[in-house]
């Protein structure tokens, strides 16, 4: 047992080793003729990342012999500097500031007439479909459970996202909620301090590099890391369905109730291809975003986000933002991101075409984010009279239920008082 | 008067302050219930329970435990003799008090009234002085009583586990689902803690659930969807070893507080037990709301302590999960064999072999008092494999965690049922070493998801 454990260490620190070092396009970022367009992407996205020092980094590196005890300092050093840059940004997207610009707007906002539509935390206490009180000495901060017919509709939600992405070809994998921390950096997630976004496992317990998957996007990347796929099977298309584990909280007012939780339910689409078909891939995961939301009946707006918005892996990204009548407000429910080589170089993801090998393009888009869709559904389908209409596409999934109402069947909570 | 060796005994083992030893983020007293906010008090009656012990003993035989009852008997008569005495000190005090009163008022120069007061100063100075031993005592023996096993119940079989129910016959041809996984390009298995489903084993997967679920919601069960994370005290609550890395994961804690080894973080996985006991702590029920008929599908994570790498012993598993609470035994029994019938005809109309078994005492979990088990048959391991599970705790947790329901103002601790019907990995693997080849059963596939 003892002895396998610490082979197990060794392998996960060799392999970690192995593929921490991103083939990044060195040609492009240590050339100093790119350096103001590199400089001027920078200032763009707001991000961060230093080419004066890679430069700098990088002269000094040449000027010592590879044999040299410094080289090999230096080149890790630069490796991480150049890690820290973000990706390239869309020539279209540099020019729209610091605003997304509105690409399409779907659905009208239902008037409500002189009703006043109530928020999801409001509905949900109404026809006791959710508890989220006093659950912090069970279960932690922010916990919450959906009752009944919630349940149901979360679970009519990913049968009817997963049968449309397999009709439209998609392969569904399961995957791990635990990876270890080279697969969670190399999709631009910085694992660093102790104030991270990410949980992970005690150290001490279980190993040093346990991380809880923040979304099937990592550990989809995961899956494909180290492989190379024939030019013939791209672009690839996957999807998964997944729990996601966030560590950052939130004090936004706008962030209240389930908006921002630390665990959910994702369905996540990732594809991968060539650098030609990356674009066109971007607007057919758009696409297939607005077909799956369309039928749900709530207003939306699809927006092309600004360079500041833009995690470091984006070359372009869309977000949907559904209105919210209940919290009168956008919230976003989905997003899609062209992240180019940025990821398959850190992950060495590469395809083959007439023998030359060269690295593939990859994108990653939600399909079904469950709280966030809830929300905009439960807020914007409300009755007065205090039940829920279930739209149309889902109900087949709740066997033909056309409303929800008051559930009866829970107790409604009543908890007791310590005696001391 | 007390035995002093006793009372000198317990200042003794409290003086020298062994009491670091001891994890119970059940049981928290004395100074440590000022830097601990104690949310439930679990519930104990060892004066009662011990009336049996004879039958414990026996009962402890059985599941290969090794407690010594007669320590916990000693142990516990410490703390009810100091109980015991800070009751007569208190007493005295009181009575000392009242004459001491009507002395200060009538004659306050008397030397009586001088020998009261100093009497009871005395007293309230023994009072004190016992304070600390007391809830050393009390910690000492309460903690150790919470790691009694659960009773036995009556169908709980010696010698051999009881095969109730068995539908068809074995599968005969030797197969490994990890080659035959990895040949159909169905399973990524890296090792125990990462591996991946991929295209039919994933819809398998899903298809799977949502067939258990809709079974389940046919037969009056109402779905939940939970949170995966629970405290320490929901974990050692469920009767499971907080402390234990082996037993659940313990998160990194990621606050600027200091760790405490009694309040941490676990991923269980909503599908678990912890997690429905998350939600039911505490929790005070009308009678009428009796029988709560719960499931949730989700994940459930159990750290794996097999060396060898197969979907038999994957630590992250997509599970159906369970959860029943009864007014009493005889309701638990009828609900019981009602769900025995449903996992009959769930399992049967899938067509593959299976068997439904009661184990024995020595394969429980403490907190268990019987374990139905759902069993398929590998034949890569050549043996029956646990595929899903239903366990009987009646009202060992109830009591540990508080849930109780009120009846003719009277509070009373409901049974519960609780357990994994199916275990989506395992279950997977015994289907891939079937003697047919491997194709998603229909009642999986994607036109059945609608109902």
């Amino acid at each position: 047992m003892l002895s396998r454990k610490v082979f197990q260490i060794n392998q996960v620190k060799f392999a970690r080793l192995w593929s921490s070092i991103p083939d990044i396009d060195i040609d492009y970022y240590c050339n100093s003729k790119n350096i103001a367009e590199i400089r001027n992407n920078i200032n763009l996205r707001k991000g961060v990342g230093n080419i004066d020092r890679v430069l700098e980094v990088f002269n000094k590196l040449n000027s010592f012999p590879t044999c040299h005890t410094s080289h090999e300092v230096l080149k890790q050093d630069l490796y991480k500097e150049l890690s820290s840059l973000p990706n390239r940004t869309h020539p279209s997207v540099q020019k729209y500031a610091d605003s997304p610009h509105v690409v399409e707007e779907l659905n009208q906002k239902r008037d409500f007439g002189k009703d006043t539509p109530l928020e999801f935390s409001d509905i949900t206490r109404r026809l006791n479909l959710m508890r989220t009180d006093k659950l912090g000495h069970t279960c932690g901060h922010k916990s919450y459970y959906f009752l009944g017919e919630l349940a149901e509709l979360e679970e009519a939600l990913i049968k009817y996202t997963i049968t449309m992405l397999l009709d439209k070809n998609f392969q569904l994998v399961s995957v791990p909620d635990i990876l270890s921390r080279n697969v969670l950096e190399s999709c631009g997630m910085s694992v660093n301090s102790d104030r991270t976004q990410i949980y992970s496992l005690d150290a001490t317990h279980h190993g040093p590099d346990l991380y809880l998957s923040g979304t099937a996007e990592m550990s989809l990347a995961g899956l494909l890391m180290n492989s190379t796929h024939s030019v013939f099977n791209l672009p690839l298309k996957l999807a998964a369905v997944s729990r996601c584990y966030r560590a950052e909280t939130s004090n936004i007012i706008e962030e209240r109730g389930i908006y921002r939780v630390h665990q959910f339910t994702k369905v996540e689409m990732f594809a991968v291809t060539t650098p030609e078909q990356s674009e066109d891939m971007l607007e057919y995961l758009r696409k297939v975003q607005q077909e799956l939301f369309l039928p749900l009946g709530f207003h939306m707006r699809v927006l092309d986000m600004p360079p500041f918005e833009l995690g470091a892996p984006a070359y372009r990204k869309y977000d949907i933002e559904a209105w919210m009548p209940g919290r009168n407000n956008y919230g976003e429910i989905s997003s899609c991101s062209n992240c180019t080589d940025y990821q398959s170089r850190r992950l060495h993801i590469k395809y083959t075409d007439n023998n030359v090998r060269k690295y593939v393009h990859t994108l990653n888009g939600t399909a079904c984010a469950i709280p966030r869709i809830l929300i905009a559904l439960l807020e914007t389908h409300q009755d007065p009279k205090g039940k829920i209409f279930i739209p149309q596409v889902l109900q087949p999934y709740m066997n033909g239920k056309k409303y929800i109402s008051k559930n009866i069947i829970t107790p409604e909570l009543k908890l007791m008082k310590i005696k001391k | 008067m007390l035995r002093n060796p006793v009372i000198n005994f317990a200042i003794k083992l409290w003086d020298c302050k062994f009491i670091s030893a001891r994890n119970s983020a059940l049981f928290i007293n004395g100074s440590k219930a000022t830097e601990n906010f104690v949310y439930v008090i679990p519930y104990i009656d060892f004066q009662h329970d011990i009336k049996q012990k004879e039958l414990i003993q026996e009962q402890l035989l059985k599941r290969k435990l090794n407690i010594d009852l007669n320590k916990l008997e000693s142990l516990w008569s410490i703390y009810q003799e100091l109980k015991q005495r800070k009751f007569e000190y208190e007493k005295k005090r009181e009575e000392v008090s009242r004459e001491l009163g009507k002395m200060i008022k009538n004659d306050p120069e008397n030397i009586l009234t001088k020998k009261l007061k100093i009497q009871v100063n005395l007293l309230k100075d023994n009072i004190k002085k016992l304070k600390e031993p007391l809830w050393f005592a009390e910690e000492a023996a309460i903690v150790e009583i919470l790691k009694l096993p659960n009773n036995l119940h009556s169908r709980t079989p010696d010698g051999e586990n009881r095969v109730l129910y068995t539908h068809l016959s074995p599968p005969k041809i030797q197969k490994d689902h990890l080659v035959i996984g990895k040949d159909l390009g169905l399973i990524e298995l890296i090792k125990n803690e990462n591996y991946y489903l991929k295209g039919t084993a994933a819809i398998f997967e899903l298809g799977a659930k949502f067939y258990f679920n809709n079974i389940l919601r046919k037969n009056n069960f109402h779905q939940f969807s939970n949170p995966d994370f629970v405290k320490s005290l929901i974990v050692e609550g469920c009767g499971i070893d907080h402390t234990n890395p082996n037993s659940s994961f313990i998160l990194h804690h990621n606050e600027n507080s200091k760790v405490n080894i009694d309040s941490r973080l676990h991923l269980t996985g909503g599908a678990s037990l912890c997690s429905f006991f998350a939600y039911y702590t505490k929790n005070i029920l009308h009678p009428k709301s009796l029988p709560l008929r719960y499931f949730t599908m989700g994940r459930q994570y159990t750290p794996s302590s097999f060396e060898e790498d197969s979907l038999f012993h994957v630590s992250q598993s997509s599970v159906v999960e369970i959860f029943c609470a009864t007014r009493n035994e005889k309701d638990l029994s009828v609900l019981l064999d009602d769900l025995i019938e449903i996992l009959k005809s769930a399992y049967s109309q899938l067509g593959y072999h299976f068997r439904l078994s009661i184990v024995t005492a020595d394969q429980l979990h403490t907190w268990e008092s019987l374990r139905l088990i759902i069993e398929m048959y590998s034949t890569s391991q050549q043996t029956y494999v646990e595929i899903g599970n239903i366990s009987v705790s009646e009202d060992y947790i109830s009591k540990r965690l508080m849930l109780t329901y009120v009846e003719n103002k009277e509070s009373h601790f409901p049974h519960i049922l609780s357990g994994t019907v199916l275990n989506v990995p395992k279950f997977l693997a015994c289907v891939l070493e079937q003697d047919n080849d491997f194709s998603l059963p229909k009642e999986f596939t994607v036109d059945k998801w609608k109902i």
